[in-house]
């Protein structure tokens, strides 16, 4: 997830945004993050936040681990969105 | 496009600016502290940076003449005449090793015959020989005459910075690197993802960071 890829990652996200159930991304096999990854990633999270749905983060690769240890951002993912307790 | 070490070299050039102009007021009234202050704060923070961005042997140099106005401080060196002239002549070498980090055999000559000279006016037992003009360990270089300093940065890339080929990832892995660090990311700036152009840079970043000097 690098600049390089960055604009279809968008779209892929896009593609994804009208989902109205809970999100599940797997990043097993990011080999490479750069601020541009992390920033898509919050966009996305903050999209389906809005739409109550929810982003959860599976498998994260060492590459996405570090990018969001060294922007402080790991909790931010790892809290839970969108839980209904009835 | 401008590299990390073009700002720092444009930071560098300003921060000499203000210890020329320091040192030309210590010229008028050689006792005043306000102006032996920020002349001394001016040499810290080139060092500093300089060591960061991976200007070494500017570093190394301006440890050495911060040195001398840490003595100035504590009232254990005297300006003269002949310390304002090798420090005026000191900001001329630094200026030089700024534009090439790796300098020329005759500029680091040089440099080293500022270092003796200004080793000469130094009371005896100083913490180190100043004409040892070896590059120090990294760790040595970075220390700062302060024991423990806590920084607030604030990181707010321009919005092309990306574009640029500059990452503002591998900053912050040095910096984290540095002590103990804090490291806040906003996203207020982030449009929504349908507004977001993926390769612009959005987020701002806020650190506190603690430097433990090694004595």
């Amino acid at each position: 997830m690098t600049i390089y890829t960055a604009a279809n990652i968008r779209e892929t996200f896009l593609e994804q945004c009208h989902t109205r159930q809970g999100m599940e991304l797997n990043l097993e096999y990011v080999t490479e993050m750069d601020i541009t990854g992390v920033q898509l990633l919050l966009a996305f999270r903050i999209h389906l936040d809005s739409t109550a749905s929810g982003l959860q983060l599976k498998n994260s690769s060492e590459a996405v681990q570090e990018a969001l240890k060294l922007t402080h951002l790991t909790e931010t993912f790892e809290t839970d969105v969108g839980v209904v307790v009835v | 496009m401008s590299t990390p070490e073009d700002t720092f070299r444009e930071e560098a050039s300003e921060l000499l600016a203000v210890l020329e102009s320091s040192l030309l007021e210590l010229e008028d009234q050689p006792d005043d502290a306000e102006s032996v202050d920020q002349a001394f704060r001016a040499m810290h923070t080139i060092k500093g940076s300089g060591a960061m961005f991976g200007f070494d042997k500017l570093s190394a140099f301006t440890h050495h003449l911060e040195n001398a106005f840490d003595l100035v401080r504590s009232g254990d060196l005297d300006v003269t005449k002949d310390l304002i002239n090798i420090a005026l002549g000191s900001g001329d070498h630094i200026r030089n090793l700024l534009n090439d980090m790796d300098p020329s055999p005759g500029v680091e000559a040089e440099g080293n015959a500022l270092l003796e000279q200004l080793s000469s006016l130094l009371p005896g037992n100083t913490e180190e020989s100043t004409a040892d003009n070896s590059v120090q360990p990294k760790q040595k270089v970075k220390s700062g005459t302060e024991l423990d300093a806590t920084w607030r940065i604030r990181i707010t890339p321009a919005v092309d910075t990306l574009v640029n080929g500059m990452d503002p990832l591998p900053v912050l892995r040095e910096l984290v690197a540095l002590g103990p660090c804090h490291v806040t990311t906003m996203d207020t700036e982030l449009p929504p993802l349908s507004k977001l152009d993926p390769e612009s840079c959005y987020l701002i970043w806020d650190l506190i960071l603690t430097r433990i000097s090694h004595q």
